[in-house]
């Protein structure tokens, strides 16, 4: 058809309604009049006449209905008309309206909140130029316990070199750092070592100033800092003239060099990085060798490059490394997508969240059709009408399931306003800080279309239910006397059945789920983590390379650090209400670093190759570390102040370390050396310390040294006054246990350590309980949240059968009347009402046990000491169930039983 | 013996083309039209007024059609039809469609 005349149709039927609607009125009455004098002409007089016309054609309003019908816009037309319609039914309706509004809102609102999450979390990619070709890469090696690492310098170094496929490679390493300005406070800040390669592999450009050049991973050059948007902001007042000026880092000068721009994620919400500096080693530094895996690896795939390919690169170039070095034999390389990397953990949550929630929109979306049937039944004399008046049956169809968009969109509108307080107490309370990717959640576009979206197909689907329904056949016949058909009512209560069924079946899922996962957290609490958390204190104390130098093989010097960790534990000691007070490079539950190194046995063979050489966790502890954390002493003894630098080296081993290497003899008295066979190793070079040969002189029981559901690893510890040289960290964390409570005694062990050191910040002081809590705060949420949409779930499902059962008891209000007046027993009539609706949530439990079986696989990761099927969770749920079921059911049926016998004999 | 079908109901598409037909020759009003349609088709199809008015609205909104008002024979005001240029084009289109599909049809029924 052509087209300009068609538009122009178009906009004059939707723009110039008045105008086109007389002309239509003009148009049909003169066709009419033409056909009556064909009429008459034919010989009929004039009144016959026109009868015949008005039959023929169906008269003026007819007709111009089958114009409206047929011409451009029409459909507009009517959906905008429906529209219209379901709005006023509504506001004719506010009790049902404020109903159906709020039980959709709950659905979609729910459904909003969590999308928001998934979205921004899992959907989104990360705020990096095609960040879906960023991943990351881990060392592997043999090793059962750790099968993946991190990298060593030189092998990033070999990769970065030999890798064709990856576009670049970059390597970073976490560090903390001592802000002094002067004048303000001292401030410990996490920083991370980058090499120059790692931020333009990134796709990161500063803000301000630039980043690094490759010449400043030199030592010497390497004394340039880049700040975070953040810091830049907080410390230096944004000023543009930041660049080249001085601070003081770890008590040596940087110059700075740029600002990141703002809102760039590195990578832990948690722990934000507030500084960048160069990566370089001394010459000779221990680090800078296969010995010691500590960095963070970020490659960028090159263009048109798959993940396969550059796997399979990298494993050959790995391959080539071990021939050329026997340190490295042994250890592969892993791609793993950054996104992945980073989300993945959270990921198994979220999708159960997002089932869930799907389900509490099902069961709202019933619970909204079951109303718009129970209106449908009281309207049916209006529809047989319009049917009657012409409306064909698509046409009724289409109205119908028009008015329920209004209803839609406003539980939409409403549901977005509910998520929107929903984020606000999310990300207030109910989510940890480490949530990957916290800080990009919230409600934008994308969010808003999917709530569009699934206002709109929720829509749909509750309006289908009262629109199929109210097209079944027999549609004329409900203009007969009364109106009200007595096979529509009992079809509609029949689906209004099903859907309560449904219903109830969906809700146990849900009940069962968040049973299993609260006795999975419950079990998690009460789970004893080896060690006393409650009534002891931690903080993390940062030692600053520049006045407490890291002693080196080359260059073994503890004795700064340990002079200074000494006075403070006598001091913290000597404070009243403090029962015992040590230090420890790392705490249960992550405080602190703990690092692997590889060890050997005197009492058996010597391993031939390097990659036979086992693993293990190595920390250092001082004497009263033990007692102050609650370790637990299976054999032998803890360190104590016979351990000095000067006498026999000695070490603890953890149960597990004892299990695997022993088995069930007893370790005590074997030698453990913390690094490879001598054999194996290069010579050392000349006048260097040697690696002390340790006697165990103890075994600790097993500690929780991460989250519950990982294995335990093999642990040693070596007493930090005989350190030498197998390694110092960069902070120690200084734990107290106390009499009176942890968090009373903040403030004078941070005065004690500003007494010995002003410069020194202390970090993350806080009652150790409180790091513990915060490693069950993922289970916490998850649990919390299942639990808070199955309680919802729940109380949709019971307005349910409430409903169900009001409805019907007040269909019977007849014949119960009669029933009582003929002499029957309350508890009859109670059992006649609640019958029906106690059946279909019995069957609706029966469905749901059976679905719940088949569904709980999708828990199994997030599930701790609970089977899948764990007959509790799978017995109190449905128990649970069916007693609201009752009670919802019971509420109508008191009233029933309470009825007049001649009201409700009057009553039709 | 089997009566031939009733000639009440047309395709909707038929039913255009029987009107553009119609009024290739002259300008008609709605009546006449019938009219016509009854003549050109020998008795075969008879329009019911019911279906014509719309359809007549409807083509006009497309654009195969224009309208004036003018006079009937027996005076009274009434709206006259003819064919636009995209009317006519149409019209020879699908006579032509028409004859083709005729032919094919009666060949297919024509061969034993």
């Amino acid at each position: 058809m052509p087209w300009p005349a068609h538009l122009r149709s178009l906009a004059r039927n939707l723009l110039r309604r008045a105008r086109t609607e007389r002309q239509l009125d003009e148009e049909a009455r003169a066709f009419l009049d033409l056909v009556t004098d064909e009429n008459v002409q034919r010989g009929m007089d004039p009144a016959a006449a026109r009868r015949l016309a008005r039959l023929e054609s169906g008269g003026v309003d007819q007709l111009k209905e089958r114009v409206r019908g047929a011409r451009a816009g029409a459909w507009l037309e009517t959906l905008g008309q429906d529209l219209r319609y379901g709005l006023r039914m509504l506001r004719k309706n506010p009790g049902f309206a404020a109903v159906a509004v709020l039980t959709l809102a709950l659905g979609i609102g729910a459904n909003t909140a969590i999308f928001s999450v998934v979205d921004a979390v899992l959907l989104r990619p990360l705020p990096y130029p095609q960040a879906e070709r960023l991943v990351t890469v881990w060392s592997t090696t043999a090793s059962q316990e750790m099968p993946l690492t991190l990298a060593a310098p030189p092998d990033f170094r070999a990769w970065r070199e030999n890798a064709k496929k990856c576009a670049d490679m970059g390597a970073f390493a976490y560090a903390d750092f001592n802000l002094a300005a002067a004048g303000g406070e001292p401030e410990h800040l996490l920083g991370a070592r980058v090499s120059a390669s790692l931020l333009p592999t990134l796709g990161v450009r500063a803000a301000l100033g630039r980043v690094f050049l490759p010449q400043e991973e030199q030592f010497g050059r390497h004394r340039e800092v880049v700040l975070s948007h953040e810091l830049w902001r907080r410390r230096f007042g944004a000023s543009r003239k930041v660049l080249g000026r001085s601070v003081h880092l770890n008590g040596e000068t940087y110059t700075v060099v740029g600002v990141m721009p703002a809102g760039m994620p590195f990578f832990d919400n948690a722990n934000p990085v507030a500084l960048w500096v160069p990566l370089a080693f001394e010459p000779g530094d221990n680090f800078n060798t296969r010995n010691n895996r500590f960095l963070n690896v970020v490659a960028r795939l090159a263009p048109g490059v798959r993940l396969a390919a550059a796997q399979a690169e990298l494993t050959l170039v790995a391959r080539r490394i071990e021939r050329t070095d026997p340190l490295a034999v042994g250890y592969g390389a892993l791609l793993v997508p950054l996104q992945q990397q980073l989300v993945g953990r959270v990921r198994p949550v979220l999708l159960v969240l997002l089932g869930a929630v799907g389900l509490v929109l099902l069961i709202a979306c019933a619970n909204v059709a079951s109303l718009l049937l129970a209106r449908a039944a009281a309207r049916q004399r209006e529809l047989a009408l319009r049917a009657s008046l012409g409306a064909g049956r698509g046409r009724l169809f289409r109205q119908l399931l028009a008015e329920s968009l209004p209803l839609g969109l406003l539980g939409g509108a409403a549901g977005t306003v509910l998520a929107l307080a929903a984020e606000r107490l999310l990300l207030a309370s109910l989510l940890p800080a480490s949530f990957p990717r916290f800080n990009a959640i919230g409600l934008d576009g994308g969010v808003l279309a999917f709530t569009l979206g699934v206002s709109l197909a929720t829509a749909l689907l509750f309006g289908l239910a009262p629109a199929v329904h109210a097209l079944r056949p027999g549609l004329r016949e409900g203009l007969g006397e009364g109106g009200r058909s007595a096979s529509a009512g009992v079809r509609h209560t029949r689906l209004r059945g099903l859907l309560v069924v449904g219903e109830t079946a969906l809700a146990l899922v849900l009940l069962i789920g968040a049973a299993l996962l609260l006795e999975s957290f419950a079990a998690l609490r009460k789970a004893d983590p080896g060690f006393s958390p409650r009534g002891a204190l931690a903080v993390l104390i940062p030692l600053p390379p520049a006045r407490y130098p890291l002693p080196t093989l080359a260059n073994p010097s503890p004795d700064r650090a340990m002079a200074f960790f000494d006075r403070l534990v006598t001091r913290v000691s000597a404070m009243p209400g403090v029962r015992a007070a040590g230090i420890g490079s790392q705490l249960p539950f992550g405080v602190g670093v703990g690092w692997g190194k590889n060890f050997y046995l005197e009492d058996r063979p010597l391993p031939a190759r390097l990659d036979q050489v086992p693993e293990t966790l190595f920390k250092l502890a001082s004497p009263g570390f033990f007692p102050a954390v609650g370790y637990r002493l299976r054999s032998g003894r803890f360190f104590g102040p016979e351990d000095t630098p000067s006498s026999q080296p000695v070490a603890l081993v953890n149960e597990t370390f004892a299990r695997r290497q022993f088995g069930a003899a007893s370790p005590l008295g074997k030698v453990i050396v913390l690094e490879p066979p001598a054999h194996l190793l290069p010579p050392p070079p000349p006048g260097a310390v040697r690696t002390p040969r340790r006697t165990i002189v103890g075994v600790l029981a097993d500690v929780k040294n991460s989250r519950f559901n990982a294995p335990i690893q093999p642990e040693v510890y070596a007493p930090v006054a005989q350190n030498v040289g197998e390694g110092w960290p960069e902070a120690m964390a200084l734990v107290l246990r106390t009499s009176t409570e942890p968090t009373a005694l903040i403030g004078p062990v941070r005065a004690a350590v500003r007494a010995l050191d002003p410069e020194l910040p202390v970090d993350r002081l806080a009652a150790m309980d409180e790091h513990f809590q915060r490693s069950l705060s993922q289970p916490r949420f998850g649990m919390l949240l299942l639990g808070l949409f199955a309680g919802i779930a729940l109380l949709l499902a019971a307005i349910g059968v409430y409903g169900l059962v009001a409805y019907e008891a007040r269909q019977r209000t007849h014949e119960i009347g009669i029933r009582s007046a003929l002499g029957a027993r309350p508890s009859r009539i109670l059992r006649l009402v609640i019958g029906d609706g106690l059946k279909l949530a019995l069957l609706g439990a029966a469905l749901g046990i059976a679905a719940a079986a088949g569904l709980v696989r999708l828990l199994a990761s997030l599930l701790w000491g609970v089977g899948q099927h764990d007959p509790l969770a799978f017995l109190a749920a449905p128990v649970l169930l069916i007693a609201a079921a009752l009670l919802a059911a019971c509420l109508p049926a008191l009233r029933a039983m309470r009825l007049d016998p001649l009201a409700a004999l009057r009553h039709d | 013996m089997k009566t031939p079908p009733e000639p009440t109901d047309l395709l909707q598409g038929t039913l255009d083309m029987l009107i553009l037909k119609a009024v290739a020759l002259e300008p008609l009003h709605g009546v006449g039209i019938s009219r016509r349609i009854e003549q050109l088709s020998r008795g075969t199809f008879q329009v019911k007024p019911g279906s014509l008015f719309p359809a007549l609205y409807r083509m006009e909104e497309e654009g195969w059609l224009s309208s004036a008002w003018g006079e009937s024979e027996n005076r009274r005001r009434a709206k006259f039809y003819q064919l636009t240029r995209a009317g006519r084009r149409q019209l020879e289109t699908e006579t032509e469609w028409w004859r083709r599909i005729a032919s094919a049809v009666s060949q297919a029924l024509e061969t034993s």
